[in-house]
């Protein structure tokens, strides 16, 4: 049987169903088959009764007449042409190479639907399913393989780490080839995952394909590739060989796969790369990989920078120039801890007039930072020294002082000491030092939640503190330490905090919760019964009214929960002078009372 | 002793969520109390929820086939995850401690027996069952409203032939959508739907050009459907007391909704079936407007393969049960089969289910079609019916599973007959994609479950693999 001119046919007359059947009575195209359809027709039957349809159709008249003749035509066409699919493929069939992956199909419809779909669309929520269908179990069902590698795809950049650090590491090295498979060296951010899960999974067996990547990839692919290469003492020339690449990206790298790795070979680059231009580079790499063999040979480098940089701030030029060459050696000791290290920056303090002439306040921060976290009262006191010349030093050595000293020589040394001096000649310089001491402090011992509102303190401050820091605090009117440090039994720090909320109370009626918050912890560390807390706290809700508060701080909402029944009449009473949450807070404290 | 599995307790669950529930009450230790009766059948306890005092939740397994859910939640759920919990609780194996069957639980079988007893000696009784009164001139009206609508849907169709599937716009689409309304008033949902199912060929946003070729095949279709609704109807204008036809689904695309009572009368029931199912899956019918769950099942002692199809209206869809995968045997006592080629939908309302033995797998080895030449010959003859269904599926046995260097999919039967295996547009999800991550030894010597599909465009038949059973492995390759 002709199948081509059957689907010729077929083709004619789905031309005329789009073009309409108006148009077929005497449509050359089809009237140029109709001979061939009756030359067959005269060996089978069933051409013969097509030609006809053909005929019928190509001299049907006007009207609906077309329409049912085509309708008819198409109709027997279509039984015919059902009956002529061809089932042969288009070459030798092979078998289908793989392993295959161990994965079962024993997961219903339901459960794999659900992960399907959140891994296939975009919307919220998906990452939530696919964590827990993880969790279940889920992925070791083959039909979620494909789902899974595609992940690595995903828009949603979280899902698509997911699976790259979960999902496809869990399958094992089976997973490898298939992802081989579908990886291509110039691609993107899912090449790059890839990647990476073909190492993570493959480990050394793939590292000959790494390296490919490394040597012929798009910029990131290589990126990624050295990284992989880092601890594989094969590839440390290779490694080495980047380092001298065009791209900034690839020597960035490099640098840091080295550092990483460690290796004699790859240490001795990195030293080299100090006195290069790559500096920057590896004293990043070096910064996220501390070495201390490397540290201790650049420690004199970095002495003899220090040792020709300029003697002032005159010509600031050389003094910028030899800033530069000073700061990748910073960065590269960061996180370094040893003696060499502790005696250089021991060192750079004690010369501290010189740098602080050259500006170079960082390097002492840096050297102060470093020398704040030894244990020795020698080093201790050279700080002491640092801060008394600079007080902008002095959180360093309060703070160091306050872990190695006894409470009561920490408050003499920076209270005692100053409290005489202070009270005759208040000088501009000795507030401010005792700004940055009450800075200091507060930021050990108060952290603030902005989130929530809240505000912490550290506690238990009794035994670390001297007693004397209260009344100290209470002469400067430090509301926030006070109240940090209030104890039951002072009586300055009880007429202190009602004074403060007299005076907010008179001045500026907004920020109700930071006063509250305040005085109400404050009077609670005073020891002050809870009775009366709540009564002064009941007055200045009806005295606020502050309409643009948005809503009560928790502490101040979770002490109201504590109101005498006998106050949901006065709460109603102000309820409507508070708006937004403030109001719902309210309501849900008078339903309770009124319960 | 009740033996039951988690995966017959997944099955009994609405939907997936209910299942994760209910585990999870299992998982919060939520059952303040659990029990059963003496003989276990009965299965029941107390969990704490929301409310002041414990649901007392129930599952009786009186009638093995159908258990039974009580429970006092208010939930619209059912079963609720109570239920569920409850059974999830003793698959995992936690202690039932036996107690005597609640008062209100023996009240409650009391009337149900009772009911089952009325039922049964009206059934029995021996004054033969009433013949059902047929409104004749009701039913003479509507077959006169049918005929009527097939008119009015004949002229729509020849008139867009007419003037051709290119000139059809917004404006036209609109229109054909009110037909769709319309036939609604002419007792022919079945036209309706393959009537919007056109529609939606050829809406916005789709590729008109690879539409065309279903359009028009639609078309076809529908005016073959005209054609011998029309021949039916008048025939039983004649005679109103002609019996609805089973043989053909004539009836189905007419509208009507088989009841099991009418596929009794007509002997369309096989008692003491066996069912596995070998693939499952659920889509979106925008035509039908609900979602549509279909399973395919070998019948054991026949071997044909059948479907089972659960509509479900897009508005109800939330209340009612989701059909699943199965992977347990169904033993049926009625197994309902409608009319209907290849795979005609069947269902039942009971059902116990068994493990799956080796001698099930054996069995479904030897139902497999090992003839491409024969299986294919079967396809076409059903294809060229232009009413029928043109996606069956089959069981056929392989000889290998392969690959061409183009990376085509093929099957080869023992006596080199190729089969190419390819994604098709009636499944919502493909499968050929899978077949090489699957082991070497799984694609020889294996049986596969196919859906053919024919390309029109390309005069060519193929074919979707849907599951391989190998051995004792059924590895589902759709759901």
């Amino acid at each position: 049987m002709s199948t081509a001119l059957l689907q010729e046919l077929h083709q004619e007359v789905r031309r005329l169903y789009i073009a309409g059947s108006d148009l077929a009575p005497g449509d050359f195209r089809l009237k140029r088959l109709q001979p061939q359809f009756q030359q067959l027709g005269e060996r089978a039957a069933i051409f013969k009764r097509l030609g006809e349809g053909i005929t019928a159709l190509l001299e049907s008249g006007e009207g609906t007449g077309t329409s049912v003749k085509l309708q008819e035509l198409a109709m027997l066409l279509g039984s015919v042409l059902y009956t002529q699919g061809h089932t042969a493929v288009d070459g030798e069939v092979l078998d289908i190479a793989g392993g295959g992956i161990p994965l079962s199909t024993s997961y219903s419809y339901r459960k794999l639907a659900e992960v399907q779909k959140a891994l296939s669309t975009t919307g919220s929520g998906r990452y939530e399913i696919v964590t827990d269908a993880f969790a279940e179990g889920l992925f070791n069902d083959l039909r979620l393989f494909p789902f899974a590698i595609r992940a690595l795809d995903d828009p949603y950049s979280e899902m698509a780490e997911f699976a790259m650090d979960k999902i496809l590491p869990s399958y094992g090295a089976a997973v490898v080839p298939y992802l081989i498979q579908c990886f291509n060296r110039s691609g993107g951010k899912s090449d790059v995952r890839k990647l990476r899960v073909i190492y993570k999974a493959g480990g050394a067996e793939e590292l000959e394909l790494i390296y490919d990547a490394a040597e012929n990839g798009a910029d990131e692919i290589r990126v990624a590739a050295i990284e992989c290469l880092a601890v594989h003492e094969g590839y440390t020339d290779a490694l080495i060989g980047w380092t001298l690449d065009k791209k900034k990206l690839i020597r960035e790298a490099a640098y840091t796969a080295l550092a990483a790795g460690a290796s004699a070979q790859g240490i001795e680059r990195l030293f080299a790369a100090f006195s290069g231009k790559d500096k920057e580079l590896a004293a990043e790499a070096l910064n996220r990989f501390p070495s201390e063999p490397l540290t201790e040979r650049l420690i004199p480098l970095l002495r003899t920078e220090l040792d020709q940089a300029p003697v002032n701030n005159k010509d600031e030029k050389a003094s910028d120039k030899a800033w530069a060459k000073v700061q990748p050696f910073l960065r590269a000791f960061e996180y370094v801890r040893m003696p060499l290290l502790e005696a250089l920056f021991y060192q750079i303090v004690r010369e501290a007039d010189r740098f602080t002439s050259l500006s170079w306040i960082t390097l002492l921060d840096k050297a102060a930072q470093y020398l704040e976290q030894t244990n020795s009262t020698e080093v201790l006191s050279l700080l002491q020294e640092l801060d008394n010349k600079n007080h902008r030093y002095l959180p360093y050595s309060f703070r160091m002082a306050k872990r190695l000293l006894p409470p009561e020589e920490v408050y003499m040394h920076y209270v005692g000491s100053t409290a005489s001096k202070l009270k005759s000649v208040v000088t501009k310089a000795s507030s401010a030092r005792e700004r940055q001491l009450l800075d200091t402090m507060e930021y050990m011992v108060v952290s603030y939640d902005y989130y929530n509102g809240e505000i912490n303190t550290a506690a238990p401050l009794v035994e670390a503190w001297d007693a004397r820091w209260l009344d100290w605090l209470i002469d400067r009117k430090h509301l926030e330490l006070v109240a940090v440090f209030a104890r039951p039994g002072h009586k300055r720090v009880e007429e202190f905090l009602l004074q403060s909320l007299e005076e907010w109370k008179e001045k500026k009626k907004s920020g109700l919760n930071t006063i509250g918050e305040h005085v109400f912890k404050g009077l609670e560390h005073a020891g002050v019964e809870e009775a009366r807390r709540l009564k002064l706290l009941m007055e200045i809700l009806e005295d606020s009214k502050d309409r643009s508060l948005y809503s009560f701080s928790v502490y101040l909402f979770h002490l109201m929960f504590h109101f005498p029944k006998s106050y949901a009449d006065r709460l109603e009473a102000i309820l409507p002078s508070y708006r937004y949450d403030c109001a719902r807070q309210l309501e849900e404290i008078i339903g309770l009372l009124r319960k | 002793m009740l033996e039951i599995s988690a995966s017959y307790v997944d099955s009994l669950a609405p939907n997936a969520a209910a299942i994760k529930n209910g585990q999870g009450l299992v998982k919060k230790k939520s059952f303040v109390q659990l029990n059963r009766s003496e003989e276990g059948e009965l299965l029941f306890g107390q969990c704490s929820g929301s409310g002041k005092s414990n649901y007392e939740c129930s599952v009786d397994f009186i009638i093995p086939e159908k258990p039974t859910f009580r429970c006092t939640c208010p939930s619209r759920q059912f079963p609720c995850k109570h239920g569920l919990g409850l059974l999830y609780a003793y698959t995992d194996g936690l202690s039932f401690e036996v107690a005597p069957i609640p008062e209100d639980i023996i009240s409650k079988r009391e009337k149900a027996e009772k009911r089952v007893e009325n039922k049964a000696q009206k059934e029995n009784s021996d004054e033969p069952p009433k013949p059902k009164k047929v409104n004749k001139t009701a039913l003479k009206k509507k077959i006169a409203s049918q005929l009527e609508g097939l008119d009015v849907l004949e002229k729509l169709i020849l008139s867009l032939i007419r003037s051709g599937l290119g000139t059809i716009d917004s404006k036209m689409l609109k229109a054909i959508q009110e037909h769709v309304k319309q036939l609604g008033n002419y007792y022919l949902s079945g036209a309706q739907i393959e009537l919007r199912r056109f529609a939606l060929l050829l809406a916005g946003g789709r590729d008109r050009e690879a539409s065309y070729t279903y359009a028009a095949e639609q078309l076809t279709r529908l005016h073959a459907f005209i054609k011998k609704g029309r021949a039916y109807l008048l025939s039983k204008l004649d005679d109103p007391e002609l019996a609805l036809d089973h043989t053909s689904t004539i009836e189905e695309w007419l509208g009507h909704a088989w009841q099991l009572t009418e596929l009794k009368e007509f002997g369309l029931v096989t008692e003491q079936a066996e069912l596995l199912q070998l693939a499952f899956y659920s889509y979106d019918d925008d035509a039908r407007q609900e979602f549509v769950d279909v399973g395919y099942w070998l019948e054991a002692a026949s071997g044909e393969i059948h479907r089972t199809v659960q509509y479900r209206p897009r508005k109800a869809a939330k209340h009612m049960r989701e059909d699943d995968s199965f992977f347990e045997v169904a033993q049926v006592p009625y197994l309902y089969k409608y009319p209907g080629d290849m795979n005609a939908r069947v269902r039942f309302e009971e059902m116990l289910p068994r493990a799956v033995t080796a001698a099930d797998l054996a069995n479904v080895s030897s139902k497999a079609n090992g003839s491409y030449a024969e299986a294919v010959k079967t396809v076409k003859n059903q294809l060229k019916n232009p009413l029928s269904d043109k996606s069956p599926v089959m069981l056929l046995h392989a000889a290998r599973v392969g690959t061409t260097e183009s990376g085509q999919f093929a099957l080869i039967d023992a006596a080199g007959g190729q089969l190419v295996l390819e994604d098709i547009s009636a499944l919502p999800q493909g499968t050929v994609s899978l077949l090489p991550y699957l082991h070497n030894s799984q694609l020889k010597d294996c049986c596969v479950l196919v859906m053919f599909e024919h390309r029109m465009d390309q005069g060519r038949l193929v074919a979707q693999p849907l599951t391989i059973i190998k051995g004792e492995a059924i590895t589902r390759l759709l759901y």
